[in-house]
């Protein structure tokens, strides 16, 4: 608590004027100073920040008490007294260098300064406004709690504490970033979680070294184990259900101050293709829509690729009715395929990012743009064929839908058009290779990548593309988890 | 830095490691949904192709089939000369139809199915016709019937064949094996014009018979439906039987499972073709109710006996008339007695034509029809 800073003088003058002097040219610093009403002697001072704190605790359980209550003479000096018997804050510590007293005000604690004394009280007094609980934006569901993370740690950490009753949970906190001193909680399941990730997370945790932390994803890009790879290896969540979820599955859960989206580590491909809601809802169908979500992933990634591939490569392959329509909407098209087809590709990515940015109320003049103007009127100006818009349209409608996976997506898309442009199908085949070595290869936090796929055991497959009934998952991931891998007594299995 | 040079040597290497390097636009070639190969009077090669075009009209794309005549020493310089006079390359990846004139078949289909082969674009299963009129060139100058192009309005009546079985579809690969195979001639659909409606339409005539690549002569529809139970190709169509007193009933083929045996007795070989049909009683144009137990065994007895008549008959005007084993029974030897093939390959030509042949046709009538008795005026 008390760093090797300077420390607090007896005199009250001198320490006002000295935290004076460290919060020169802050004009929002309120220093406020009084007397017992039986002992004017008694000049005491109470710091703190405007709009940091609640004021209405500061009136009333700190200056009320301490100027109506009649301290004795004798007294002068022994903060205990104030600290246990005149205050009426619910904590309360001592502070008494001046550094960790500034950081404390910073953080909207008050202190109680108090004349010849060279301790003071700091006094929890925080109090700002802060969003309301609400559903998350990105992360809807058809079924389930419909609460969200917000902004302030605090009441992240309170809802995943309601969901969690259990001393089993620990929550481990830690500061980072020098300039924004940002609040991160570590949140575990001690017999569930694997202690060797663990001590990796917070190894990796410490060895952060930039100023600022104002979002999670700044942590993410300094614990990746491949930092370079388009694919991620932390994954992240704005739900409290997902978040206990993870936990109950041995995953970590990084919780960081002034962001709604918390962590969870390790993050492995499955995860990509598992939404909100799969456990909520009937399993037949949360399976099928997981293999639509994988099919569509595909489809995202490599139907720009094949249509370029085939259409100036392989026209053996189209058939042959097929073939006469395409050739007909492209005649007199002035560009390649490759060309027409990147194109499109990078206008989607503008209509994409437009329409993320935009208000809502230009949102509608935006989609009458671009699919009127650019989608019509280029097929009937012979500047693009019709049916390169509609490939690009399934790519783009099957990449909306695994939006998680947007962004290596879009990169793996380009290069295999490009590869495609190139080599035809033999390129694309060699983009599928390196793409599969590369997340063959990739490790997060030490457990491989695509761990449920390669799996060869029924009960650790069955919750990949498909997902079975609850009572079959009823082991944990042998990799992510702890000691405790079961969910359910071990009897219970062959029923 | 090193690996970096690796990976930079193997990616140069990528390309050079495929077979078949060239990316060419759709809009930029010709597709060839035909063609028909003549020979001129100077002995060159004159051939039809028939291409697809694609129109831009404020109504939309249409297709419409154009044909381009090109005259060359040989097929593919005659392709190439399409350059002349039509500015886009001819692609052959998606023909489906060759037709060759009675002419040059005669000559020998050697010199001009090697193209076929050689070159990457041809499809081997490509299907062979030869046109029964004066030159192949007019079989695509027909107006086909509902689609635009005559290639694949001549595929459209070879994928109909299941339901009739009057015609062979006999691909390129499947004429080469024949042509080159021993004990088996090759055979090829026969193409004529007919008139429907006013107009001139393309129609299957038969099968043209050929004897090593030369063609000798042709056999008829009929004859064609009796061929195609010997080889195992019918897979419907109907049986006409003969009832008596000018009356015809009409049996549909559900299915029908050919079983050709070799067989070898002291040295006389004899081949024995045995039929399992399913038929369904389709027609019931006579008097006399067959629909009963003993009318119709009897209507199979007659349905087996015309049948085997039929089939024996194609077999002994083949055997006369031509004396090219069309049927593959010399292939059969060599697979099935390997030890009498050896013996008697040499003069299988003159064997062919005295093999003993039976035909046992085994029919099923599985099905009669909605109705019971046939319809009967009344008074």
């Amino acid at each position: 608590m008390s760093s090797g800073g300077k420390r607090l003088y007896k005199s009250l003058d001198d320490n006002i004027s000295e935290i004076k002097q460290i919060f020169r040219d802050d004009d929002g610093l309120v220093i406020r100073s009084f007397r017992n009403r039986d002992n004017p002697i008694f000049k005491f001072c109470v710091l703190f920040i405007e709009g940091m704190t609640d004021n209405k605790l500061i009136d009333q359980y700190i200056i009320q008490p301490v100027i109506q209550y009649p301290i004795p003479g004798y007294l002068v000096g022994d903060l205990d007294v104030i600290s246990e018997q005149v205050v009426l804050s619910h904590n309360v510590e001592k502070v008494c260098d001046f550094a960790d007293l500034a950081e404390r005000i910073l953080r909207g604690e008050s202190i109680l300064l108090m004349e010849r004394c060279d301790k003071a009280l700091a006094l929890s007094t925080e109090g700002w406004k802060s969003r309301d609980i609400t559903e998350p934006e990105s992360e809807k569901v058809q079924r389930g709690p419909r609460e969200g993370f917000v902004e302030d740690i605090n009441t992240n950490l309170t809802m995943i504490r309601r969901k969690l009753p259990t001393t089993n949970l620990k929550v481990r906190n830690m500061i980072i970033g020098k300039q924004t001193r940002t609040k991160v909680s570590i949140c575990y399941l001690d017999d569930i979680a694997n202690k060797d990730i663990l001590n990796e997370l917070i190894n990796r945790l410490e060895k952060i070294d930039f100023d600022s932390i104002l979002d999670s994803g700044f942590i993410v890009e300094f614990i990746e184990d491949s930092p370079y790879s388009p694919f991620d290896t932390v994954g992240s969540t704005e739900r409290p259900d997902i978040a206990v979820a993870m936990m109950l599955q041995g995953h970590i859960v990084v919780v960081v101050d002034g962001t709604p989206s918390v962590l969870t580590v390790p993050f492995l491909m499955n995860e990509y293709f598992i939404t909100n809601d799969d456990y909520y809802i009937n399993f037949y169908f949360s399976s099928v829509s997981r293999i639509v979500r994988v099919i569509s992933f595909f489809i995202t990634v490599l139907l720009p690729a094949f249509y370029v591939a085939i259409l100036t490569y392989h026209q053996e392959m189209i058939p042959s009715p097929l073939l006469f329509s395409i050739s007909a909407a492209r005649e007199g098209i002035p560009f390649p395929t490759v060309v027409e087809t990147l194109g499109l590709l990078v206008v989607f990515e503008i209509l994409r990012e437009v329409g993320m940015r935009v208000p809502m109320q230009i949102g509608q003049s935006l989609s009458i743009l671009g699919a009127v103007v650019l989608g019509t009127a280029a097929v009937e100006a012979r500047l693009v064929s019709s049916s390169v818009i509609i490939v690009i349209a399934l790519t783009g409608l099957t990449g909306i839908m695994s939006i998680k996976i947007k962004g290596p997506a879009i990169l793996i898309r380009f290069s295999f058009v490009l590869l495609a442009g190139f080599l035809g199908l033999y390129g694309i085949v060699w983009g599928i290779i390196v793409v599969t070595l590369h997340l063959c290869s990739l490790r997060s936090f030490g457990v491989p990548y695509m761990m449920p796929y390669t799996s060869l055991k029924p009960g650790e497959v069955a919750n990949t593309i498909i997902r079975a009934p609850l009572r079959f998952l009823n082991k944990r991931d042998k990799f992510v988890s702890g000691e405790n891998k079961m969910k359910m007594e071990e009897k219970d299995i062959s029923k | 830095m090193k690996r970096l040079l690796l990976l930079l040597y193997v990616i140069m290497f990528i390309p050079s490691t495929t077979a078949c390097w060239d990316s060419r636009e759709v809009d930029k070639f010709a597709i060839v949904t035909g063609m028909a190969v003549d020979k001129t009077e100077q002995g060159k090669y004159l051939v039809t192709f028939e291409v697809a075009d694609f129109i831009q009209s404020s109504e939309g794309q249409t297709i419409k089939s154009i044909l381009i005549e090109s005259e060359g020493e040989s097929i593919f310089e005659a392709a190439r000369n399409a350059l002349n006079i039509n500015a886009p390359r001819l692609y052959f990846g998606h023909t489906t139809v060759a037709i060759f004139s009675k002419a040059v078949a005669r000559e020998g289909m050697l010199k001009v199915l090697d193209f076929f082969l050689r070159d990457a674009e041809p499809r081997l299963s490509i299907d062979l016709f030869i046109s029964e009129e004066e030159t192949a060139g007019e079989i695509l100058r027909t107006k086909p019937l509902t689609s635009e192009f005559v290639a694949v309005e001549i595929t459209d009546i070879m994928d109909e064949q299941k339901n009739l079985s009057k015609a062979l579809a006999v691909p390129a690969y499947k004429f080469i094996n024949a042509m080159t195979g021993e004990g088996i001639s090759g055979i090829m659909t026969s193409l004529r014009i007919t008139e429907n409606n006013g107009e001139k339409n393309v129609k299957t005539s038969g099968t043209a018979v050929f004897k090593n690549d030369r063609l000798i002569g042709f056999i008829n529809e009929e004859d064609t439906f009796a061929l195609s139970f010997i080889l195992d190709e019918v897979k419907g169509g109907v049986l006409v039987v003969d009832v008596g007193n000018e009356e015809k009933m009409s049996l549909d083929i559900v299915n029908n499972i050919t079983d050709v045996k070799p067989a070898s007795e002291n040295g006389e070989l004899s081949v024995k073709v045995k039929l399992k049909l399913k038929v369904a009683l389709i027609e019931h144009n006579s008097a006399r109710n067959f629909n009963n137990k003993e009318g119709r065994e009897a209507l199979v007895k007659m349905a087996r006996e015309q049948l085997k008549n039929r089939i024996e008959g194609i077999v002994k005007k083949i055997q006369n008339d031509f004396g090219a084993d069309i049927f593959g029974f010399g292939d059969l030897f060599y697979r099935d007695l390997p030890k009498v093939w050896k013996e008697v390959r040499k003069e299988w030509d003159d064997i062919f034509k005295n093999l003993k042949v039976t035909v046992e046709p085994e029919i099923k009538l599985t099905h009669t029809g909605l109705l019971l008795e046939p319809i009967e005026i009344g008074d």
